[in-house]
């Protein structure tokens, strides 16, 4: 027996309307792939539910949950720094059955307010499938332990069973991390960019690109030190949505305070990137002068592919990027993509029919499917992007290019182009 | 007093002591629950992760399948990931989800079992117990599959077409126990050789272990003392050898987790256990001639290598242990009878321990504020790094002992080996001058 995968040809050939149900992790038992291995939060790899919801400034988080959701937080805050951040709630059997921890969670967050030496502006509650299986009303909860507490109580779920639904945790997160903004007056100058918990590199050209057009006050959640500026969101424009997990977010924020939103793909193909800053300039009545960034994005390319004119990668799915759409760009760059390990969706299908039409021989493998239990290492791969795509092939170069601040646009692609240099 | 946990962890859940036993014997074993509540095990618990491979999969469980009891779909994925993997047996278990709406895993095992024709085992596990008890539920149940006469486990196993169930056929392929003209069968022919007892070692997996070389330690120590090694449940051994050691003279228990199996193998075999780990030099003696005594003549018999714990302990202890019961029995007769310390005081705050467990005197205390209490009233502390968090200006009173199933493989590097003399050696130099 084979491990599951398509190649990108019979991939983009049945289209959404005969989508693979293999890339379903309904559809069948789940290999903890590396892949998968990175739910972790605060974790082992990126943000998850917790770290996430500690993104809003000065605040702590109770977790509510059985013993088994919170065991991997305990140990690895202390790794994170996020040691005096974290709180738990253990529930027990008596618990699951009466819901008699819901009582509890007012004087809990009590308790949270008074020890600490640093007092907490905002205790963030998160409850677990367990709760959601109980139909619990976390958001009356809050607002009780907010009057007996005195400080900002924000509602959170880790509902890991609802990875399918509409609101996947990494979903309901982002709304509840931007769920304390309040309507406040509009300044023209100032936008806010949403959908990652760290900031973009600083050298990212949205930033002097941005100013030269008058938006002045960039604003993201990872750069607010202090629960006063993070609030300063609130008079924002607009919103800049660099993450399809926050389009709820986006909506939430546009129906509560008016706010609209526009959103962007990370892509990195520099003419796609050219392209986006036109249209998006176009949305807004000005014109963005990314000569510069593009001129210097190309001749960093241009000077890779002159150093390294053949490479065959493998792409995984831990990876600051989407890998269809990275796996494309490198495709067009000339290189060759022997095999992408990640799960699709529907959405991802524009991009693997690009993958087709350039590498139809593509394999794309689930990386959830309990056959890849049997997948052997074979071909010759140069370099793996992401960790996970090393687990697969050991003995090639690895970019894990996984960082908690984000790459972005021409500066994202130089960056990875820098990092590829450095393991080659 | 207070509700919060502040710097504590918990220990590793049941459903992944369940995963950890059965981890190295070629079953399929799946959590039920969703996608996700396996990386705490994995990335955390399973330090074999990414060296060995292993047949242990979740199933992934949907708010859907949730609600409206979907049990058949977890069915179909178990037989159909049996099909395809054909694994020695079937294990099942669960989190707090199945246990919240009441998933029957015992059902939901025979009707897979009735399906693939391999032996099928459900864990009732809850996410919220202990992995002792998990990993004890699983190690008992790989005795059900050693051939010999029935045990009433989950009740009467369905047959297939032939007339046979799974487990009959099991049993059958490992290698049947037959009687001879005399009556006897070869487990009794073969525990009258009079070559080297034979002893199983009971209890091992990563969680108290870790992959530090204790196990290979605990081997060469029984060795040196005249004994065979029969099996290791279950580390660094595969189950064929696991199944064929009912022939073993006694079982020696070095942890909490090997007690159920011993119990099974008792009443199954008759074999005799004995309860200890040997660590330290006198306990070690003790410990061997325990299984001396216990191979030559008992049966039947339940001995503990250590004595219990009294009220006077806990008062004002010199020491105080918080760890595994079984290990942390060993260190406190260590200190007693090799360095004189008498006042010593056990804290095992684990779900789901054994009542022989509790009986000799290890605490149950789960309470952050209660252990702190316990750790600022005792001269020396014991235990993993973490429990070093609840007294932070008084570092100084706390000997590190990692243990994997509470702080999982961050300090993984650090375990040390105790078997035998090693022990003495490490309190002496873990606690040089303060003893």
């Amino acid at each position: 027996m084979e491990p599951f995968y398509l190649t990108a040809a019979e991939f983009a050939r049945r289209g959404r309307s005969d989508f693979p149900k293999e890339e379903s992790p309904s559809h069948a038992l789940i290999y903890s792939s590396p892949a998968t291995l990175s739910y972790n939060s605060p974790g082992a790899n990126g943000y998850g539910v917790k770290r996430a919801g500690l993104a809003i400034p000065e605040s702590v988080m109770l977790l509510v949950s059985p013993g088994c959701c919170g065991r991997n937080s305990t140990i690895l805050s202390r790794v994170s720094g996020y040691s005096d951040r974290m709180f738990y709630l253990l529930m027990d059997e008596t618990d699951l059955v009466t819901g008699r921890h819901l009582k509890k969670i007012p004087q809990a967050v009590r308790e949270i307010v008074e020890v600490p030496e640093k007092k907490p502006k905002v205790v963030v509650i998160c409850i677990t499938c367990v709760d959601a299986l109980l139909g619990t009303d976390l958001v009356r909860i809050c607002k009780k332990a907010e009057q007996e507490s005195g400080v900002h109580v924000v509602p959170s779920y880790m509902y890991a069973l609802m990875r399918e639904g509409t609101k996947p945790p990494m979903t309901a997160i982002r709304q509840s991390v931007y769920s304390l903004l309040e309507k406040r007056p509009k300044n023209p100058h100032a936008v806010n960019l949403l959908g990652q918990f760290a900031p973009y590199d600083d050298d990212c050209e949205i930033y002097p690109m941005f100013r030269k057009v008058g938006l002045t006050k960039i604003r993201e959640v990872g750069r607010m030190k202090t629960l006063d500026e993070y609030l300063e969101m609130g008079e924002a424009n607009f919103n800049l949505v660099l993450n399809p997990e926050t389009r709820y977010a986006a909506d939430d924020l546009m129906e509560r305070l008016g706010m609209p939103y526009i959103e962007m793909t990370r892509f990195y193909d520099p003419d796609r990137i050219a392209k986006q800053y036109a249209l998006l300039g176009g949305a807004l009545g000005v014109k963005f002068d990314d000569t510069k960034w593009h001129a210097e994005a190309e001749a960093a390319l241009s000077a890779f592919r002159e150093k390294h004119p053949e490479i065959t990668f493998a792409v995984g799915q831990t990876l600051n990027a989407n890998p269809f759409e990275l796996s494309a760009a490198l495709l067009k760059f000339g290189y060759r993509v022997e095999r992408i390990f990640a799960n699709a969706s529907p959405d991802d299908l524009p991009f693997i029919t690009r993958i087709a039409n350039m590498s139809p021989e593509t394999r794309i493998y689930t990386s959830i499917s309990p056959t890849m239990m049997l997948y052997k290492c074979e071909g010759s791969v140069d370099i793996t992007l992401g960790k996970d795509a090393a687990y697969y092939y050991p003995d090639a170069a690895n970019v894990p290019f996984f960082s908690d601040v984000q790459p972005f646009g021409y500066t994202g692609l130089m960056r990875l182009l820098r990092e590829m240099e450095e393991v080659l | 007093m207070r509700i919060v946990k502040r710097v504590l962890s918990t220990y590793s859940a049941d459903n992944f002591g369940v995963c950890s036993a059965l981890y190295e014997l070629g079953g399929l074993v799946v959590m039920h629950d969703a996608s996700g509540c396996n990386s705490t095990y994995n990335t955390h618990d399973e330090p074999r992760w990414y060296n060995m491979d292993s047949l242990v999969f979740i199933s992934g469980l949907t708010e859907k399948n949730a609600i409206f009891g979907n049990d058949d779909k977890l069915i179909s994925d178990l037989v159909t990931a049996a099909h395809e993997f054909h694994p020695r047996f079937i294990a099942v278990c669960g989190g707090p989800l199945p246990h919240i709406i009441g998933t029957d895993f015992r059902a939901v095992a025979k009707a897979v079992e009735r399906q693939c024709e391999i032996p099928t085992f459900g864990f009732q596990t809850n996410g919220m117990d202990s992995y002792i008890s998990g990993a004890g539920q699983a190690l008992e149940a790989l005795v059900s599959l050693m051939p010999g006469e029935e045990i009433d486990t989950a009740g009467p196993a369905k047959e297939n077409n032939s007339g046979e169930t799974a487990l009959g056929l099991f049993r059958k392929n490992t290698g049947p126990v037959k009687e001879n003209i005399s009556g006897e069968t070869t487990v009794d022919l073969l525990r009258k050789n009079t070559g080297p007892a034979k002893v199983n070692i009971l209890g091992v997996t990563p969680l108290d272990f870790s992959m530090n070389g204790s196990v290979e330690e605990l081997r060469r120590l029984l060795e040196r003392k005249g004994f065979r090694v029969g099996s290791t449940w279950a580390m660094g051994d595969d189950l064929d050898h696991l199944l064929k050691s009912a022939d073993a003279s006694v079982n020696l228990v070095v942890s909490a987790v090997g007690l159920r199996a011993a119990a099974a193998m008792e009443k199954r075999f008759g074999i005799p256990y004995v309860i200890g780990l040997p660590a330290g030099k006198k306990v070690t003696e003790r410990i061997v001639d325990e299984l001396r005594r216990k191979a030559a003549c008992d049966r039947g018999h339940i001995e503990y290598a250590a004595e219990p714990q009294n009220p006077e302990q806990c008062q004002n202890a010199d020491i105080l242990i918080i760890g595994e019961p079984v290990q942390s029995l060993a260190i406190r007769e260590t200190l007693s009878v090799s360095f004189g310390t008498d006042h010593t005081r056990i804290i095992s705050p684990m779900h789901g321990l054994p009542k022989e467990i509790i009986s000799l005197g290890c605490e149950k205390v789960e309470l952050e504020d209660k252990l702190r209490e316990a750790c600022a009233s005792s001269k020396h502390v014991i235990a993993d790094p973490l429990y070093a968090r609840l007294l932070p200006n008084e570092r100084d009173k706390f000997i590190f002992l990692p243990h994997v199933a509470y702080s999982g493989r961050y300090y993984e590097n650090e375990v040390p080996v105790l078997i035998g003399e090693r022990l003495d050696r490490w309190i002496e130099s873990a606690m040089a001058g303060n003893l």
